[in-house]
């Protein structure tokens, strides 16, 4: 009387399992609860024993074979039993002596109680957790349906999360005497964190550079010294990049499933560095500003955010963002779009350089644009224009007006 | 200096009276008695009867005459000999004070405080033994202060003087005795609308106030000896109510208990718990529990007493209980 | 007899009453203005005389049919019809319509929707006025039905024992909404319920303003003297339903006509005009002027501003800090 063995499932969220070893050969006499292979899940490896005794008649799944739950990968019987009939008795109805009424589970005789009480509740495809642990959870990217709850009915609260051996996370370690610090991370880091690597898996970001000769603008912020009017290159940028936006919608716009959605307004984030990490507060309508206004405001701003006085207002609704490292001494730099806009521009340290004009070498105060866009919005082509468009303008001023 | 919490009541009435003449006491058995729990002894002597005035038992009619002399100047102290007869002059508290204002079109200002005991202790059985504090912050328009320790009796009964709102003052007769540094300053307040962290911890936040800010602290100390750190916060007034120095503890701590010697049903604290549900649900682990006044009269004999109101057992257990540990 | 400033003014008030009462039921019937309206007409003498005596500085207590005695204190027409309509421009920003109608700084503590409830207010301000010497009396007003009520007895007896500058004026008007006195009444004539809390108890007939301003005045003399209390029953009739729409089947139409006979303005014009002190043609006048007075109080209410909802929340509480 042969018996068929099945693809045991092992754990609720078990689909699948790869075969790595067999530890009987076929035609081999093997006893029901002596290990028979061993296999591996997404989650765990694992010897499994023979749920039947007799000979190996013959082994249907090769190592290394991806084997859906409950599906045969061996069959036992006597020696000389024609295996295919085993096999055929046992999928066209239960067998006599067949173990798997239930597919998924284990024979009942040697392992009566199998699935923990506490899980009952998840047999609906619902995993209780507590608000906290999910929001827990999330924040250390755990998908809590696979942590083991210890709440009142098998509830994953939140010491199961912060309890959760996943991949990859890191073991608390016992600090050494010499070398290494854990540093909690802050909410500001991670909320950075989840932000920049969101921008990155999920825009297609490309790059294009150019140089601008800023001797235009070098000469327009010393008219406005003049006038006693304070303005920065950066505000100088800020402005072009506005003027330029208006006549570049895609470059102004965002991108959900269905549409692409273009702003009829202008507002451009500017990337500001603190103590605590990056903020990018928002000069709203920068487009119908002047100069010296957004000069007044990109000041206070930076200020504020230093002092860390913004409201939750000034940090948000952005349609575009500079980021400007030229203090550091930085030549040029890739930045990451700040989501959900389409773009942003990347600016580098102003300097003087000896450049060829009319077959002359002459010096002349260069600084180099990166525009990092989103190619999924806007091609490469276009987006090249919108470069070379605010370099004409910072390199002709007069167009601003 | 230290002063117990009847003495710091006293004293603070006694300041206001010299600094503002139209700052005036009435009540039952206020003058040569000093009120039946002695809060305004002596006062009478400095002051004479017409500013430490014996009333009628009549708690309807002084109640609402304190609110006819608020409006034409005077700054009344309504002395209930227990704030279980505040039901007895409920209209004019809840229908005439708390309304005065926002009905004259913001054209009146009703400076009066109706202060008084309440509370378990003393064998004083079903009518004057009751928490009352949660009626007066279910109607707009009056203030509510319940002090736990000699130094907040001073700096909110100040306060509540000095207010220009109706105040319901709530003191407990248990913690008069209690002694406690109290500030000499004579304009030393304690501004309505700021919670007291009165211990801080790091798992689970417990809010109390009157005597159970006491008991709170009693099961903190237990739930520490079990590696448990509790948080124990007094909100000192429930109008206004400082809902963000509560909810900014549960977030860290992500459980709370809220107990109180008011009943549980739809006692206050039932209030702070929905509204630390609505405002910071993805931060609990546990529903948030209450712990109140069982919902039954409270019953003289002591035993009865005790059964019927939460033990400090009983706030260790609900804090084990939201952390899973039981 | 009254003296003419005093007597105009009373004759004044009470068409001015009378006017804006009946301008009000019209809007009320023409669906402009919502809300319990409780009228006063029939009963006008009492307010107008009794606040001929008062000044500004003096303080009343209304009850939840108040129109009156807001008037008679000295209320603009504009400014109470607005509140009628709940509109912006009222006295108390549309908060408080008919029947909470105040004006604190003409002394008025307020109409007051309880019964009863006004009376230890008014006896509070009595006992201010006291603690600060200075002169003022307050005045009670009330209904028989408030004098069931216990906050009258605790009133008076507070009242009685502490001599306070206080006038109780019972506005004995025969029913509460549609319960007879006697039905709801132990006492035939309410000013006898003086007696058990040792005060001086009149009862004088509420329509004819000589015999009300004859019981104040004394009355007024002994609180502003510090001798106590007062209560002056004034037995007066409400001409018009409790209500607008009030089918009144507790009462008959000819009880209504025979008080309408004892119009308490038709009285006094007839003994103004006996008195030598007006002409018919200045009392004609004084009537016109009262009604052009009430038509522009609708007009001003009809066009006035409805509340911002956006001030929902103002003034539960006063924010202006504490007091130093």
């Amino acid at each position: 009387m042969g018996e068929i063995i099945i693809m045991p499932k092992q754990g609720l969220q078990m689909t699948e399992g790869i075969i790595t070893n067999w530890l009987v050969n076929e035609g081999d006499e093997i006893k029901e609860g002596e290990p028979l292979f061993e296999m591996e899940t997404d989650k765990l490896a694992i010897t499994i024993d023979s749920t039947a005794s007799g000979t190996l008649l013959k082994i249907l799944c090769e190592e290394d074979e991806i084997v859906a739950v409950a599906d045969p990968i061996a069959v036992v019987g006597e020696p000389g039993e024609d295996y295919e009939a085993i096999l055929a008795a046992g999928q066209g109805s239960t067998a006599p002596g067949a173990t798997a009424a239930e597919p998924a589970d284990l024979p009942e005789a040697s392992q009566p109680a199998v699935a923990p009480v506490t899980e009952a509740p998840e047999d609906a495809g619902h995993v209780f957790a507590s608000p906290r642990a999910k929001t827990c959870a999330k924040e250390r990217g755990i998908d809590y349906h696979d942590v083991p709850g210890s709440g009142p009915l098998g509830m994953v609260i939140e010491r199961d999360i912060l309890n959760a051996q996943v991949p990859g996370a890191r073991v608390p370690m016992t600090a050494p005497a010499r070398g290494e610090h854990q540093i909690p991370v802050s909410n500001m880091r991670r909320i950075i964190a989840q932000r920049m690597t969101d921008s990155l898996n999920t825009l297609a970001q490309a790059n294009h550079r150019l140089t601008v000769d800023m001797s235009a603008a070098v000469a327009l912020r010393r008219q406005l010294q003049d006038a006693e009017l304070k303005v920065s290159y950066n505000d100088i940028v800020i402005r072009c990049v506005a003027k330029a936006l208006t006549e570049f919608p895609m470059m102004n716009s965002t991108m959900d499933d269905q549409f692409i959605t273009t702003k009829d307004y202008v507002n451009i984030g500017m990337a500001v560095a603190t103590d605590e990490g990056l903020l990018v507060p928002v000069i709203r309508d920068a487009d119908l500003k002047t100069l010296p206004e957004i000069s007044q405001i990109s000041k206070d701003l930076a200020t504020r955010t230093k002092e860390n006085k913004l409201t939750p207002d000034e940090l948000t609704g952005g349609t575009f963002t500079v980021s400007n490292l030229g203090m550091f001494d930085i030549e040029s730099f890739t930045a990451i779009i700040n989501k959900p806009e389409a773009g942003i521009l990347a600016v580098g340290k102003m300097e003087k350089k000896p450049v060829v004009c009319q077959d002359e070498i002459v010096i002349r105060p260069l600084m180099q644009l990166s525009l990092t866009y989103d190619h999924r919005i806007v091609d490469g082509a276009p987006a090249a224009l919108f470069l070379r468009r605010i370099k004409q303008l910072l390199e002709h001023p007069g167009l601003l007006i | 200096m230290i002063k117990t919490y009847a003495m710091a009541v006293h004293d603070v009435m006694a300041e206001e009276m010299r600094r503002d003449e139209r700052v005036f006491i009435m009540g039952e058995d206020v003058e040569t008695l000093g009120g039946v729990f002695g809060c305004t002894r002596d006062l009478y002597k400095e002051f004479g009867t017409e500013r430490v005035r014996n009333t009628p038992i009549s708690e309807a009619g002084f109640v609402g005459a304190g609110i006819g002399a608020a409006c034409a100047g005077m700054r009344p102290i309504v002395e209930l000999m227990y704030m279980d007869f505040t039901f007895v002059a409920m209209d004019q508290i809840l229908n005439q004070a708390a309304k005065t204002r926002y009905i004259f079109g913001g054209n009146a200002k009703i400076p009066l405080v109706i202060r008084g005991q309440q509370g378990i202790g003393r064998g004083n059985a079903a009518t004057h033994s009751q928490s009352v504090e949660t009626f007066f912050m279910h109607i707009p328009g009056l203030k509510v202060a319940c002090p736990s320790t000699p130094a907040d009796a001073a700096g909110l009964l100040r306060t509540a003087i000095r207010d220009d709102n109706p105040v319901m003052f709530f003191e407990h007769k248990a913690l008069y005795a209690q002694k406690g540094e109290v500030p000499e300053d004579i304009d030393f307040t304690i501004p309505f609308g700021k919670a007291d962290i009165k211990r801080e911890g790091t798992d689970v936040t417990i809010v109390a106030n009157l005597l159970y800010v006491g008991r709170a602290l009693e099961a903190a100390e237990i739930l520490s000896g079990e590696g448990i750190s509790a948080e124990v916060i007094d909100p000192r007034t429930l109008v206004p109510l400082d809902m963000n120095t509560i909810t900014e503890s549960v977030k860290k701590t992500g459980r709370l208990v809220v107990v109180h010697e008011a009943h549980r049903n739809a006692g206050w604290g039932a209030e702070i718990a929905a509204q630390v549900t609505e405002d910071v649900f993805p931060y609990l682990d546990a529903a948030p529990i209450r712990l109140g006044t069982a919902p039954c009269p409270l019953p003289f004999n002591l035993g009865l007493e005790n059964a019927a109101t939460p033990q400090v057992a009983d706030i260790v257990k609900a804090a084990k209980t939201v952390l899973y540990r039981i | 007899m009254i003296e003419k400033d005093r007597a105009r003014f009373i004759y004044q008030t009470m068409n001015r009453i009378r006017c804006f009462e009946m301008k009000a039921v019209s809007l009320f019937e023409s669906n402009k203005l919502r809300g319990s309206v409780h009228l006063y007409v029939g009963e006008e003498a009492v307010a107008a005389t009794v606040c001929s005596q008062l000044s500004e500085e003096d303080y009343i207590a209304s009850t939840h049919r108040g129109h009156g005695h807001c008037i008679a204190k000295g209320a603009t027409l504009d400014g109470a019809m607005a509140e009628l309509m709940g509109k912006s421009t009222g006295y108390c920003k549309g908060r408080s319509g008919s029947m909470h109608i105040a004006d604190l700084s003409k002394g008025n503590l307020g109409a007051n929707a309880i019964v009863g409830g006004g009376i230890p207010i008014a006896t509070g301000a009595a006992l201010a006025s006291k603690m600060q010497n200075n002169g003022r009396v307050s005045v009670s007003f009330f209904g028989d039905g408030a004098s069931n009520e216990g906050t009258f007895h605790e009133s008076l007896n507070l009242a009685a024992v502490w001599k306070l500058p206080i006038i109780f004026i019972c506005e004995n008007n025969l029913y509460g909404i549609s319960v007879p006195s006697w039905q709801s009444t132990s006492v035939k004539d309410i000013s006898v319920r003086g007696q058990a809390y040792g005060i001086p108890g009149i009862t004088v007939d509420g329509n004819d303003v000589e015999a009300i301003d004859e019981a104040f005045r004394t009355a007024c003399q002994r609180a502003r003297d510090g001798e106590g209390p007062t209560l002056i029953e004034c037995k007066t009739y409400r001409w018009l339903g409790h209500w607008t729409g009030d089918p009144q089947p507790y009462r008959t139409r000819e009880e209504i006509e025979e008080w309408k006979q004892k119009c308490p303005i038709k009285r006094y014009r007839t003994k103004l005009i006996e008195q030598g002190i007006f002409t018919s043609e200045e009392l004609d006048g004084i009537e016109k002027e009262a009604q052009a007075e009430a038509d522009r109080a609708a007009e001003f209410a009809l066009n006035s501003p409805e509340p911002d909802p956006a001030g929902l929340l103002d003034d539960v509480f006063y924010e202006g800090g504490a007091q130093v």
